[in-house]
């Protein structure tokens, strides 16, 4: 028996080391090609989901969570963090925890986003803003058919009201702005909304609206929060909602929240979008599960149906031990690449040599891709080489395939002795997948799907090019170490530390490529404050920062942040891109941006062309788009967002979110 | 005359020593090259993707008036001695406000205590007397094994006692919840019973790794004091092993394990944070972890405060104390 049990425990900590180190030897199963997005007014179909539940799954979907309610009827998310104040679901009171089903949940927003298509769609609003010919004047119309919890009607005061609430209390983050931006909201009928603007709004579905994980305007109430004094100190404990699900309970240590569907759903935001569909689980628990180990082994006994993100070797570990644990794809490389923020290295402009835009292609020619890439995630994930702009799916139909890739194949950059350098590589996709194919893994073989898992290509390593490149900068190569203006070249890499686990790695890994190369290079990560403090004033050199987020066709919102008038000098707090790229071309591209509606066809061509001046400049270098490995289980529920049903990207945690609930279906109702 | 002189001279020892402390505490947060507001208005930037600069603009200068962050420092600093120290109101937690920081410590203060407390005291009593035992009959060879036992447990890391428990007893076995449910909202009695069973893992690994120390220390103070001249001579005077033991080496290795007892009791207060991120276990080391990560300096001061003044009082207990268990320690 003493020998079976130090086997055990042997055995227990040998398996946590090998999860540890990333080991991953299982064989994965052929990979789907994505299915295309169906359209139904506005919001994504999913395929079917065909994976079947693991056999005796019918008879634990029977027993009971610890709150009492069936396993089968409830649907178990991961809480990042416990919430530290519990019992707060007033979005605008400072103590909420807006991602515990808060957001997901109880509220909705004017205009939601589907993150594959990169297309918003009226969620409240019935449509998108009617704008009089200055963009001084618009109305909103509101969806009719949408009932509070307590079977108020959800009308155009709602909206009118919390517009209004916010502009008047200043305690709310943004009504300064409101009071800036907006002259008058009223609802002027049941379900429209006129607001006119104190300057030519021409944004405003992409300002109050959704256009990547959520916007700061969530409609109240007005029933309920015009009797409230103090909204800012308000709880609301027992929020009457317009969501699907009410609250049913909540842990006063807040470690868990368990959340309800109502009777009247179909009169939810959620159910009337979606068009009458009905949100599938009766019960939603949000629980928090504590370190890496402990969520490990909850995913790995069925504790857990939907989970936040975690590392490769964390989804690789709990699929081995768990056939229905998966993730995008059910098997490697498991993760989504649609995340709109690309991870890779920010320079600060503000700074020499990092302002000079050869040392800046010298850095990306003399970094080896292929090995970053196996550094980070074993080479999962798709390539996304650009500044700015990510190759999400919805970047590919937009804008790649159809106006950019002829372009960056024949993109030059000419060295000092003349030699014009080509400097996109498109091989990438086939030349990882082939090493990926000798390290064990099963993938596909068609370009397409190829590309669609590893990105159309990046930059080439060119170690003789990138030194010409740096001596057009001005640095020296004195022995086997840079110099500059005379010095000895020292830079620093810095990182988010503990929270990013993509773009930590991905620093790592050009800092150890950067100092074989011969730069003396040092390396920090920081926490998220002093991080922010850094970014806001200057005070980093390479940083693994993503100042870019679009899924939108009109990318305004996504280099509006450029704009040089708003650079300041090192030391100063900047509201612009805390990189201080100054591009005179880029600005006015900004500006004209910024005066036209978000569906004019200039929109396009000055996107397009701020691609070019991007690409030429190179301010930042992207390895991979934003990868998410957030690992599902079919156990007792299927129909997750994947690879197979991309009908939306897999983050829950975003507000859109509702718009999933139709689609994760119980295999074992009661 | 000399005890009044003792006591007051002690008392203002340990009010300098909170102090010091709690000014060490306010200032060096204040020092580090981060920002509450930044690392909020960067959080909001990452969930909302893009934001207008005029609306960043907007909750920025928001949350600095909220936060009551502006004015000097040292405002700020005699705001924090007049409110903070001496009236135990830390303000609003900077990352759940309006909600008052107490408050907030209010409701996990006591399952830090419960846990922490008795898991101390316990290993106290049973360390010292398996230690008493193994340093009294050190040629035994059940003594033998135990102070074995103890050298072996007392320099394993206390995460991996704490990770094979969770794996054998929770994750193997389902004997044990892995990670704590503690069920309010059915009855005082599912309460109860939730908390027992979702304490029972987190309070065995730590009691594992506090008895080892526990009972090395005793051991050697018992072993030391047993081989004194004078406990010799009470065997030659026919006084009982069980007599010698308890009257002669027990009375006289408590004070130095008394004094050890108060420090660890003060640390109660700053909870058993590895235990509590293990076991998802809902004190007030989770709290800490997550305000110094969001450079919350007001729940940073309002925890390590208590935590503070609790060391420093216990000890300021333990010092006048002392006649009690020993009687040849006088302050006149």
């Amino acid at each position: 028996m003493k020998k079976k049990i130090s086997m055990l425990l042997m055995g227990c900590v040998l398996l946590a080391a090998f999860a540890a180190c990333g080991g991953n030897n299982e064989p994965a199963t052929p990979t789907p090609t994505p299915a295309a997005t169906q359209q139904q007014g506005g919001v994504a179909t999913p395929a079917p989901t065909p994976t079947p539940p693991p056999e005796g799954a019918a008879l634990l979907a029977d027993t009971t969570t610890f709150l009492g309610t069936r396993r089968g009827d409830t649907l178990v998310i991961e809480l990042q963090f416990p919430i530290e104040n519990p019992g707060v679901f007033n979005t605008f009171n400072g103590g909420v925890a807006l991602t515990s089903g808060v957001v997901q949940l109880l509220t909705g927003n004017l205009w939601n986003i589907n993150t594959i298509t990169g297309e918003q769609f009226p969620e409240i609003a019935a449509g998108f803003p009617r704008s009089s010919a200055d963009f001084m004047t618009h109305y909103i119309d509101i969806r009719q058919g949408i009932y509070w919890s307590d079977g108020m009607p959800f009308t155009a005061r709602d909206v009118a009201f919390t517009m209004n609430m916010i502009k008047g209390d200043p305690d709310i983050g943004v009504s300064a702005y409101y009071n800036m931006a907006f002259a008058s909201i009223e609802a002027v009928e049941d379900f429209v909304v006129r607001i006119e603007t104190n300057w030519p709004y021409l944004h405003m579905s992409t300002q109050l609206g959704v256009t990547v994980g959520g916007n700061a305007l969530r409609i109240v109430p007005e029933h309920i929060y015009s009797q409230i004094d103090n909204v800012t100190a308000f709880a609301d404990s027992n929020p009457v909602v317009a969501g699907a699900y009410t609250v049913h309970s909540f842990d006063p240590l807040g470690t868990w929240v368990l959340y309800q569907r109502r009777d009247d759903w179909y009169r939810s935001i959620t159910s009337v979008v979606a068009g009458g569909a009905e949100p599938q689980a009766r019960y939603i628990l949000f629980r928090s599960f504590g370190d890496d180990t402990a969520r490990q082994m909850a995913m790995i006994n069925n504790e857990i149906d939907l989970m936040m993100e975690v590392s490769l070797e964390m989804l690789t570990f709990m699929a081995m031990n768990n056939t229905s644990v998966g993730a995008w794809y059910d098997s490697f490389p498991f993760a989504t690449s649609d995340d709109p923020v690309a991870k890779g290295l920010v320079f600060n402009h503000a700074i020499a040599p990092f302002d000079n835009r050869y040392f800046r292609w010298g850095i990306a020619l003399a970094l080896d891709f292929d090995m970053i890439s196996l550094a980070i995630f074993e080479g999962a994930g798709r390539a996304s080489p650009f500044p700015i702009f990510t190759m999400t799916s919805g970047f590919l139909d937009m804008y790649y395939r159809p106006y950019l890739m002829d372009w960056i194949d024949n993109f030059y950059i000419t060295l000092a002795d003349g030699t014009q350098i080509f400097p996109y590589d498109r091989g990438y996709a086939h030349r990882i997948a082939n090493i990926l194919r000798a390290m064990g893994h099963d993938l596909p073989t068609d370009a397409a799907s190829l590309y669609y898992m590893f990105g159309y290509g990046t930059w080439i390593h060119d170690p003789a090019a990138a030194t010409q490149l740096f001596h057009m900068a001005g640095l020296e190569l004195v022995g086997n170490n840079w110099h500059f203006e005379g010095q000895p070249f020292v830079m620093e890499l810095t990182y988010l530390a503990g929270t990013e686990l993509q773009t930590e790695r991905s620093v790592i890994a050009a800092f150890n490529q950067l100092q074989q190369f011969g730069f003396n290079a040092t390396l920090a990560g920081k926490t998220i404050g002093a991080w922010a403090v850094d970014w806001g004033l200057g005070n980093f050199q390479i940083d693994g920062y993503w100042p870019w987020a679009c899924f939108t066709q009109n990318v305004f919102g996504n280099v509006q942040t450029f704009d040089r008038y708003l650079i300041t000098p090192v030391g100063d707090w900047t509201t612009g891109a805390g990189m201080r790229w100054d591009n005179v071309r880029a600005t006015e591209i900004i500006h004209e941006l910024q005066l036209l509606p978000p569906t004019h066809p200039r929109v396009t061509e000055l996107a397009i062309e701020f691609f070019q001046v991007a690409v030429h400049d190179l301010p930042t270098i992207g390895f991979h788009s934003g990868l998410k490995f957030v690992p599902t289980n079919n156990t007792f529920w299927g129909g997750f967002p994947s690879a197979a049903n991309p009908y939306n990207g897999p983050w829950w945690w975003w507000h859109v979110f509702d718009s999933f609930l139709p689609f994760i279906t119980p295999h074992f109702p009661s | 005359m000399k005890f009044w002189k003792f006591l007051i001279i002690r008392i203002l020892t340990c009010l300098l020593t909170i102090w010091i402390g709690v000014t060490i505490l306010f200032f060096v947060p204040r020092f580090f090259p981060s920002d509450p507001i930044e690392g909020l208005v960067m959080q909001m930037t990452m969930l909302y993707g893009n934001m207008d600069p005029a609306m960043q603009e907007s909750i920025r200068a928001t949350l600095q008036a909220q936060f009551g962050l502006e004015g000097s420092l040292f405002t700020q600093y005699l705001h924090f001695l007049r409110n903070g120290l001496l009236g135990f109101d830390f303000g609003p937690s900077l990352m759940n406000f309006p909600t008052p920081v107490t408050d907030l410590i209010a409701v996990r203060m006591p399952y830090t205590v419960f846990l922490s407390l008795f898991t101390t005291l316990i290993a106290w009593v049973v360390g010292n007397l398996i230690g008493l035992y193994a340093g009294f009959r050190k040629d035994k060879r059940s003594a033998r094994v135990m102070e074995m036992v103890a050298i072996f447990i007392y320099p394993i890391p206390y995460f991996l006692v704490a990770l094979i428990l969770q794996i054998v007893f929770a994750f193997l076995l389902g004997w044990f919840p892995l990670t704590s449910n503690i069920i309010f909202h059915m009855g005082p009695w599912v309460w109860f019973t939730s908390l027992i069973r979702s304490s029972i893992l987190p309070a065995l690994s730590i009691l594992l790794i506090g008895v080892g120390w526990w009972i090395l220390s005793m051991k050697a103070l018992a072993s030391s004091i047993a081989s004194d001249d004078f406990v010799s001579y009470a065997r030659y005077r026919g006084i009982s092993e069980s007599k010698i033991a308890g009257k002669y080496i027990f009375r006289n290795s408590m004070l130095t394990q008394v004094t050890a007892l108060a420090l660890a009791l003060g640390g109660v207060f700053s909870g058993a944070l590895l235990a509590e991120i293990i076991f998802n276990y809902p004190g007030v080391g989770t709290l800490v972890q997550q305000a110094i990560m969001q450079s919350d300096y007001n729940m940073i001061m309002g925890t390590i405060t208590i935590s503070i003044v609790a060391i420093s009082v216990a000890t300021l207990l333990v010092d006048l104390l002392y006649p009690f268990f020993d009687p040849r320690i006088r302050y006149s």
